[in-house]
């Protein structure tokens, strides 16, 4: 059964406004450090990207207040609560996220820092939450797939069929994450 | 009234970024609901050229799916409520998140009380439309009227088809509003018990107030007008 490198939250400029790295870029950085799929996420703007040599999984993030954000793949009818860093959100603030969604996953590992995850979902997973190339492959999960395909390794992430990793954190990713905990928004 | 199936009826167009928003948290608040009773989520949908349908088409908690082009969002309610399976319906908007007990909250009424024929809640908006819809509501109640969200309200068909929406100017926003909100729920009190369920509630996006102080553009939905004499008889949204 084959391994495939990937991480479930990425940005690119076309559809997040805090990114100016387009997707070529990004996914030339993702390929170079050996990943097999991405999903790539806008702001409150479902992406629509492709790229040549790498599994591009599109997707939506939502800011839902300060801090947490909802990482949906609706094609795929999996959420993910995104960076709740339990333990600086007041923990009503995650109760209410939770309330709301009920997500599938939780971010362990964001941008190589960790995150709360107990209480909120059954299954942790880990995403670089990359906005530009400096920032890929700080956190990433190895997934047992059938097939290299997108629907066969969301098929085995769903039934937790993965290991998660972080490789340290990127120190624009780490700011950029400080001021998402004092602003709401997408 | 003990009900054995209610739909779930959300009006949308363009709706791809707050589809994926929508259907998590439909999700959660389905579980909410006693194993007994049936459902069936419907998406009125007018004809959505972005993914919308596609969306929905891959959800599996959407059951059905009517995308054809209408009139503009009271159109879509009134489409979506002749095409639903059930007479007991919630109505929502693509753009909005329901808070815990939002669903049981509405539809508790009308298992104790037969005279009921339309429940509400309320509704805070997002951004930069906080407070808005809370003092509309406010001012409304201490006239003793009714503000009736379109996105937050159970009705029993039987009673909506006496009292069906009436043919406004479907892209003119206060028309509409008035409509919708308020003489709606005046008209079905004819035939019934319409109640408010404050602990319902729900938030939904500031995107028209955004789109209007031209602090975002707006996506999806209805292509408002303000003024009465820019509005077409033949409005689709755009």
């Amino acid at each position: 059964m084959p391994t495939a490198k990937v991480n479930l939250h990425a940005h690119e400029s076309q559809h997040s406004f805090d990114s100016n790295t387009p997707v070529e870029e990004m996914a030339a950085e993702y390929r170079a450090q050996g990943f097999d799929a991405v999903g790539f996420v806008g702001h409150g703007d479902m992406t629509t990207v492709d790229a040549p040599g790498l599994i591009t999984i599109n997707g939506v993030e939502h800011g839902t207040g300060p801090g947490v954000h909802l990482v949906a793949y609706p094609q795929h009818d999996f959420y993910i609560a995104a960076h709740p860093r339990y333990g600086i959100l007041p923990r009503r603030a995650v109760r209410q996220f939770v309330d709301l969604y009920q997500p599938d996953a939780v971010e362990k590992y964001n941008s190589g820092m960790g995150q709360y995850s107990g209480e909120i979902a059954t299954l942790e997973v880990a995403g670089d939450d990359a906005h530009n190339t400096e920032q890929v492959g700080t956190s990433y999960m190895q997934v047992e797939t059938k097939r290299m395909s997108e629907d066969a390794i969301m098929d085995a992430i769903k039934r937790g069929n993965y290991t998660i990793h972080s490789e340290g954190v990127s120190v624009s990713g780490y700011v950029r994450k400080a001021i998402d905990v004092v602003l709401p928004g997408d | 009234m003990s009900p054995d199936g209610v739909s779930i009826v959300i009006v949308s167009y363009n709706e791809e970024n707050y589809l994926p928003r929508l259907i998590p948290n439909l999700r959660a608040r389905l579980k909410e609901l006693p194993d007994d009773i049936d459902t069936e989520v419907l998406l009125s949908d007018g004809g959505s050229t972005d993914r919308t349908v596609e969306i929905a088409r891959a959800s599996p908690l959407i059951d059905t799916i009517v995308s054809e082009q209408d009139s503009g969002v009271i159109g879509g309610r009134d489409k979506g409520i002749r095409n639903a399976e059930y007479d007991l319906q919630v109505h929502g908007d693509a753009d909005t998140v329901y808070r815990p007990g939002w669903l049981t909250g509405l539809l508790q009424p009308f298992s104790t009380d037969d005279d009921t024929v339309l429940t509400y809640g309320s509704v805070s908006g997002e951004g930069l439309e906080t407070g808005t819809r809370e003092l509309y509501a406010g001012l409304l109640s201490t006239m003793g009227g009714h503000y009736c969200p379109g996105q937050n309200r159970a009705l029993y068909r039987p009673a909506y088809k006496k009292s069906p929406y009436r043919d406004v100017p479907q892209d003119v926003a206060l028309v509409t509003s008035l409509e919708e909100e308020v003489h709606f729920a005046n008209r079905m009190e004819e035939h019934g018990s319409v109640t408010a369920i404050p602990s319902a509630s729900c938030k939904t996006s500031g995107r028209q107030t955004e789109d209007i102080l031209g602090v975002a553009q707006k996506v999806g939905g209805v292509d408002w007008k303000f003024d009465p004499s820019q509005s077409t008889a033949t409005h689709s949204p755009n």
